[in-house]
């Protein structure tokens, strides 16, 4: 069975992609920096980098720093504003043919309401992603995201604002992931992306101080990813709109878990720091797993974990 | 956006040697990346051995191109340029390149001073090598910084360069005994003031020494473009990782916007010695 009468169509809110494969918002820039090295017409969709009204100059460095199997990063949503993403990446991102999804985020539920409205009425977005979940700027981000009245209070806002497909990026920070789920949804979300990063901190013990610049960052990676598919499961239980998973996705294998686990779409982030090429290599993954496990559509994999009765009677009895 | 657009290619490894204690000489077969590569430009290498720990891939500076040949200078300084240090001849290089901006070459009335502080030599021999081979400027100078006389040995690698260059050490086991910004301040002074505005300098070392070279180069109102080093995460301009504070306090990426920089504009960053 080759590749092409595999139907890996899936479909957020009213966005058809062409397979369940996304680059994540913020480590592929406005879509372009990649040039040479991604196809991206070959992928379901591509996120850029987060927005805001007016240009943020970000964190002071250092903003990186590796961990075992992740990264912490502090960058702050440097990003250009609303006003130069429009002017000079929009028109370059319009060339590419693949969905576009605009990560963007906000100080004030009225700012993202706002850019939420001025998004509405550009050519060529596909999508929007409200990050109510970055741990590395102290107004906005994760300020709305960790509290679920204030998370359903940005979605509503944006949700008035825009008829585009509508994803909240959920942050991983809290107590109960589902609680903040079920309140976004309830709110006017058509998808869910989880999880943001997990809040980290890495000591230089020679001079005593934080290695980044901001102190703490938000932790990537595969030491990530059994946190994200545990997130992505449990809110799959609970919720009924699409589920996309990120978390530490650098192998068609790592992306599966997330489709079993009930993710619609996943997104690679961190992994395309390791393998450019691992957004594309996992789309073919993904089929060859399909032709071997006989699934002609995707859709079949979405939510196939199977829990053994004994598995249960366990879980049972650990409560 | 980068101009030239790098490739990701495995790249055969033709020779490997401890060149100096520590520092590794490699000649990888690259042509995709060699044809097109400019002095001060850069590549990423991935970590061998599979896995995901060390996650991510390292910078570093292109130190010479011939032909399809691909050289590189790696100094051991932890698990990541252990492991890529420990490949042999006939392995694979997985890498990225060639990326960043580059020098801008001085022009033939320009007398280039090249300073490098330790394995900041790396971008500098590629510079030194392209400015012989296009005999311009006609005058150069290559001036190197070493703790010891051990690492000059570097230097055995890339001969052609050696008529050109003067060694400063530490601990004066060999050459002029000092620091090379110190060796350098000795060689302006040679200098009759009114052609020191002929001169141009480039520069790659540790940030200490790029700050007591910025003393020397605004004293005597010299232009200095210095390759900068930092920790990478995606190293083509995405991320925003990577960055350096200018004098105006806008945040600069390494990778993509560099590496290469005018000196004075980043020397009185914010944090520059962080």
């Amino acid at each position: 069975m080759s590749e092409q009468i595999l139907d890996m169509t899936v479909i957020i809110g009213k966005l058809v992609l062409r397979n369940p494969v996304i680059i994540a918002s913020g480590v592929f820039g406005y879509g372009r920096e990649y040039d040479g090295l991604i196809d991206v017409e070959r992928l379901g969709a591509i996120i850029t980098k987060g927005i805001s009204l007016r240009p943020s100059l970000g964190n002071p460095g250092p903003r990186i720093v590796e961990t075992p199997s992740g990264m912490l990063n502090a960058i702050g949503l440097h990003n250009i504003g609303f006003d130069a993403f429009v002017k000079e990446k929009l028109p370059l991102l319009r060339q590419l043919n693949v969905p576009v999804i605009v990560n963007f985020y906000g100080s004030s539920v009225e700012e993202y309401a706002e850019l939420a409205r001025k998004l509405n009425e550009c050519d060529g977005i596909s999508g929007l992603e409200v990050n109510i979940s970055c741990p590395n700027i102290r107004n906005g981000g994760i300020a709305f995201g960790i509290d679920a009245d204030m998370a359903a209070a940005v979605t509503r806002a944006v949700r008035g604002e825009t008829a585009l497909p509508l994803i909240v990026k959920l942050s991983p920070n809290v107590t109960s992931i589902v609680d903040i789920a079920l309140s976004v949804v309830n709110a006017g979300a058509d998808a869910l992306s989880l999880i943001n990063t997990i809040t980290g901190m890495v000591i230089d013990i020679e001079s005593q101080t934080p290695v980044l610049g901001n102190i703490t960052g938000g932790l990537s990676g595969p030491a990530i990813r059994p946190i994200a598919v545990r997130m992505v499961w449990e809110v799959a239980q609970h919720v009924a709109v699409p589920i996309i998973g990120v978390g530490g996705i650098i192998t068609a294998d790592d992306a599966l878990q997330f489709l079993i686990a009930g993710a619609t779409a996943i997104q690679v982030g961190t992994g395309i720091f390791v393998n450019p090429k691992a957004p594309e290599e996992i789309i073919t993954g993904i089929a060859s797993f399909m032709t071997r496990h006989h699934y002609v559509h995707i859709t079949d994999i979405i939510g196939s974990l199977r829990v053994s009765s004994k598995s249960e009677d366990s879980d049972a009895r650990d409560k | 956006m980068n101009s030239i657009q790098p490739v990701m290619t495995h790249a055969q490894i033709c020779a490997v040697e401890e060149c100096a204690p520590g520092i590794f000489f490699f000649a990888i077969t690259a042509p995709d990346i060699a044809h097109r590569a400019m002095p001060g430009q850069f590549i990423m290498v991935h970590v061998p051995g599979g896995g995901t720990d060390p996650l991510l891939p390292r910078p570093f500076s292109i130190c010479g191109t011939e032909g399809s040949l691909l050289y590189l200078l790696i100094k051991v300084k932890g698990i990541g340029t252990q492991r890529i240090s420990n490949l042999q001849e006939g392995q694979f290089l997985h890498i990225i390149g060639p990326l960043g901006n580059y020098f801008v070459l001085p022009d033939r009335n320009t007398n280039a001073i090249l300073v490098a502080g330790g394995i900041g030599i790396a971008p500098l021999l590629f510079l030194g090598t392209y400015l012989q081979q296009h005999s311009s400027p006609n005058k150069f100078k290559l001036l190197y910084g070493i703790p010891s006389a051990k690492e000059a040995s570097v230097l055995e690698r890339f001969s052609h360069l050696l008529c050109y260059c003067d060694i400063a050490t530490e601990d004066g086991t060999t050459g002029f005994h000092g620091t090379v910004v110190d060796l350098l301040d000795t060689h302006i002074r040679k200098i009759a003031f009114s052609q020191t505005k002929d001169l141009f300098i480039y520069a790659c070392g540790p940030r200490p020494m790029l700050t007591a070279l910025a003393a020397i180069t605004q004293n005597y109102h010299i232009t200095c473009q210095a390759s900068f080093e930092t920790k990478m995460a995606c190293g083509v301009g995405a991320c925003m990782g990577c960055v350096i504070s200018d004098r105006n306090g806008v945040y600069k990426r390494i990778c993509a916007d560099g590496p290469v920089f005018p000196l004075d504009d980043m020397v009185q960053g914010v944090g520059f010695l962080k």
